[in-house]
């Protein structure tokens, strides 16, 4: 008896063995799966709602906008047949969808899909100011209609948007990551699930699960519309550490990160990983944004920027991640003024100016830190600093994320380091989303110039291209050389870490993480 | 010990045994005596006493200026230059560990200070009067002590925003509530006492028996009470610091330091271990004074 039971217990042992064996091999053999250290985003995964850009590398693999912005800004149509026809009012486009388009549960894309996320956009939305200039946008957003007036659908893959007048950047608009197509009914049904139990797109892959402070996990969309992605899984695992990231990926538990400007100095020493760099230069820029109500006298703007040693902060505070910026639209977009003069470091014409502008004796300023972004932080100080030789002294009150913004949107905020990167590759994305009279007053800028804002306004409606590059240079000019009520500092190279196995994966300066196209050969 | 002398009236009877050439020996003298039989406790007071002498010389000490940067000299290492290397804005960290100390030992011993302060009268309140007035500081204590310190600490300073002043306050906040609930307790004890209730029958005013009688009785427990504070509130000082709530920048403290050294500590890791050290040395020094402080005043170990 005794030596039967060991028999079964020894047979038992043996099949769970095999068993284990078995479902291990299964796990590994063949299954491509790219992980990427990332920060964790806090919130549902609901672009339209929230616009981390934590967010967005995870969204933009589940998620499809109408047209996608490629390098350099080249609009592709991605869920439409072709690219739209502008009517001859120049304020009507024309949609053709592609057809077959399936969401991932399986549901056709249609019409009145793309009408719903517009008006979700623009009635629970924070980007909604990308798509009002459509017809009856502003009274939707006010409540007083129920309906889209300038979006007609014509039938399940034909519809029809009218905007108020021509604006030139409309489609770069659409083309954006918050102005992505959902499911209506999926949606609808999902209530305050949405972005975290479900979220369904179009994209290539699908989202399995997002376990809240951990990771998200994406598995391939096998009935993609393009071309079929190549990864069966896409982890994305939340280290909040930028040190521990790096130290994960030294072990070879993630295959990929955007590496913390802060560490650069680190690793750029190190052999290893200095194989694994890589870098890119998003269209933006980093600014300090003066409130010009409190700080009104531009002169004492002006000092303030003599005061700044751009090169230093960039070759030594930064070393050399970034380059002194001389305008506020950066290269590579249209209006940027390629004969500017560089920003001279200069502490006695900035002591002369204070003089000129009644503080002879110096004056003193208080500054609001945003201490979420240690590399502005940083900034800050040495700002802080060099500005003393100038007689500027700088107070410094930091602020965590949700006070600093809080502040800034009530008007509170006097002066402040920061950044912009554009959402569309067009100036009127880089200045007009900033410092136009509108949404300065959302910033504590209050910046209102009459022929500034003129000049942008015309610009957003006029089609030819020499035109809108004269006006947005002038434009430029005015704001950073006469008036500095923003004043540029420097734009950043920003860094990743690939393993070498991760081939089809880049980014380039529209900052877009994307894996639809990546693949991993070991 | 001159110090608390006048708390107490000449007392005829002490003058009249000394005359008569017989050895009195006071409580405190007493307590002193045995402190500086304890080898580690006088180690640690000279440790603090050296702080302090940094805290008054920092500026003839500190081989530079600490909040000058030298872009260009940023993040380097131990040289003839700068003795302990530099931060990442090229500032010289041994200076800004020596102007340090000045925050450190400030917030550690002002924010214990106004802790007492608040804590006594509360405590002694409460143990006097009794009755409606205990219920309600106690109450009180109950809700300032239901808070997870740290988190408490936080509150306080998003409503107050941070700085250095505003430390004081918050940690004051945080920590009168032991002091007091200890006081309290004694001073019930004592309330039994004969002298006091000599003292209440011979109409004396309950001013005078706070002041005379029941503050000095607690004296011991509140000079423990105290340095065995400190080091806790220096903790919390570079925990707020670490987490942006604290000292402003330029300004250096430990606790800023270390937060700002995470980036850097596989590049140049004296940089957080040496405000780190410093931390680890005074809150050790005090530690080991308070408990040798609290063997000393401790009339049980008198003849041990």
């Amino acid at each position: 008896m005794q030596k039967k039971i060991l028999v079964l217990v020894c047979a038992i042992l043996a099949l769970i063995s095999v068993a284990g064996c078995g479902n291990s091999d299964t796990a590994n053999s063949g299954k491509k799966v790219l992980r990427m250290a990332a920060q964790d985003p806090q919130v549902p995964l609901d672009p339209q709602k929230h616009t981390y850009s934590h967010l967005l590398k995870i969204s933009d693999q589940i998620l499809e906008p109408l047209i996608i912005a490629g390098d350099g800004g080249q609009l592709k149509p991605l869920l439409l047949a072709e690219m739209p026809q502008l009517k001859d009012d120049k304020k009507t486009y024309s949609f053709t969808l592609k057809s077959g388009v399936k969401f991932h549960n399986g549901e056709i894309l249609k019409s009145s899909d793309v009408k719903y996320s517009f008006m979700r956009l623009l009635t629970e939305g924070k980007m909604g100011n990308l798509i009002d200039m459509i017809q009856g946008a502003d009274k939707l957003e006010k409540k007083e209609s129920n309906d889209l007036e300038g979006f007609k659908i014509i039938d399940d893959t034909h519809f029809e948007i009218t905007l108020t007048g021509p604006y030139v950047p409309f489609l770069a608009a659409i083309a954006t990551d918050y102005v992505v197509i959902y499911p209506e009914q999926a949606c609808k049904a999902a209530g305050n699930d949405w972005g975290i139990k479900t979220l369904i797109g179009t994209g290539p892959f699908k989202l399995e699960a997002y376990n809240q402070g951990t990771s998200v996990i994406l598995v391939k969309n096998e009935n993609y519309h393009g071309v079929a992605p190549k990864l069966d899984e896409v982890d994305f695992k939340f280290i909040q550490d930028p040190n521990t990231q790096v130290m994960e990926y030294q072990k070879g538990n993630v295959d990929l990160l955007q590496l913390d400007s802060a560490l650069y100095p680190t690793f750029a020493n190190n052999e290893e990983l200095k194989k694994d760099m890589h870098s890119f230069s998003p269209y933006g820029l980093v600014f300090l944004t003066m409130n010009t109500q409190k700080i009104s006298d531009p002169k004492v703007r002006e000092a303030l920027s003599y005061a700044i040693d751009r090169n230093a902060i960039c070759q030594d505070l930064l070393y050399g991640t970034a380059t002194p910026a001389k305008t506020f639209i950066p290269k590579g977009l249209l209006g940027y003024d390629e004969g500017a003069a560089e920003y001279a470091y200069n502490p006695e014409k900035a002591k002369q100016l204070l003089a000129e502008a009644g503080y002879p004796d110096g004056i003193d300023l208080v500054a609001q830190d945003n201490t979420k972004y240690p590399t502005y932080s940083k900034l800050l100080v040495a700002i802080q600093e060099q500005a003393k030789a100038a007689g500027i002294r700088i107070t410094i009150n930091q602020v965590d994320n949700a006070a600093w913004a809080d502040m800034k949107h009530s008007g509170k905020m006097t002066m402040a380091v920061s950044n912009w990167y554009i959402d569309y590759v067009d100036p009127d994305g880089m200045i007009y989303q900033t410092m136009s009279e509108k949404l300065t007053k959302q910033n504590s800028n209050f910046y209102a110039d009459p022929i500034f804002n003129n000049l942008l306004n015309t610009a957003r409606a006029t089609l030819d291209s020499s035109q809108r590059e004269a006006m947005y240079k002038q434009a430029d000019q005015i704001l950073t050389r006469k008036d500095y009520a923003a004043i540029p500092i420097c734009n950043e190279t920003m860094f990743y870490l690939a393993k070498s196995y991760v081939k089809g994966f880049n980014v380039d300066s529209s900052y877009r993480y994307y894996f639809g196209t990546t693949d991993i050969q070991k | 010990m001159k110090f608390f002398s006048f708390f107490y009236r000449k007392n005829k009877y002490i003058e009249d045994v000394a005359e008569q050439g017989i050895e009195y020996t006071s409580y405190y003298q007493d307590s002193f005596r045995r402190l500086k039989k304890n080898n580690a406790a006088m180690i640690c007071l000279s440790v603090l006493a050296l702080m302090v002498l940094i805290v008054i010389f920092a500026p003839w000490i500190s081989p530079q200026d600490p909040n000058a940067q030298s872009l260009k000299d940023a993040l380097r290492g131990p040289s003839a230059q700068y003795f302990l290397g530099t931060d990442e804005y090229g500032r010289d960290i041994l200076s800004r560990i020596i102007y340090g100390t000045r925050i450190s030992l400030s917030v550690g011993i002002i924010s214990q200070v106004l802790a007492t302060a608040i804590g006594v009268t509360m405590g002694v309140l409460a143990g006097y009067y009794g009755g409606y007035i205990d219920s309600l500081i106690s109450r009180v204590m109950e809700i300032f002590a239901a808070f997870p310190e740290l988190i408490f600490a936080m509150g306080i300073m998003y409503v107050l925003g941070p700085g250095v002043s505003n430390i004081f306050i918050a940690l004051a906040l945080l920590s009168w509530v032991s002091t007091a609930r200890l006081i309290r307790g004694q001073v019930l004890q004592l309330k039994q006492k004969e002298y006091v209730e000599a003292c209440i029958a011979s109409g004396g005013a309950s001013f005078q028996i706070i002041v005379r009688h029941l503050v000095p009785n607690c004296i011991s427990t509140i000079i423990i009470m105290v340095t065995l504070g400190i080091p806790g509130a220096i903790m919390s000082e570079a925990a707020l610091s670490f987490l942006g709530l604290g000292v402003q920048p330029p300004t250096a403290s430990w606790g800023s330091m270390i937060s700002a050294a995470q980036s850097y500590i596989s590049l140049i890791p004296l940089y957080s271990v040496l405000p780190g050290l410093a931390i680890i040395i005074v809150v050790i020094s005090f530690n080991i004074f308070g408990d040798g402080l609290r063997d000393a005043l401790d009339p049980k170990l008198k003849n041990q």
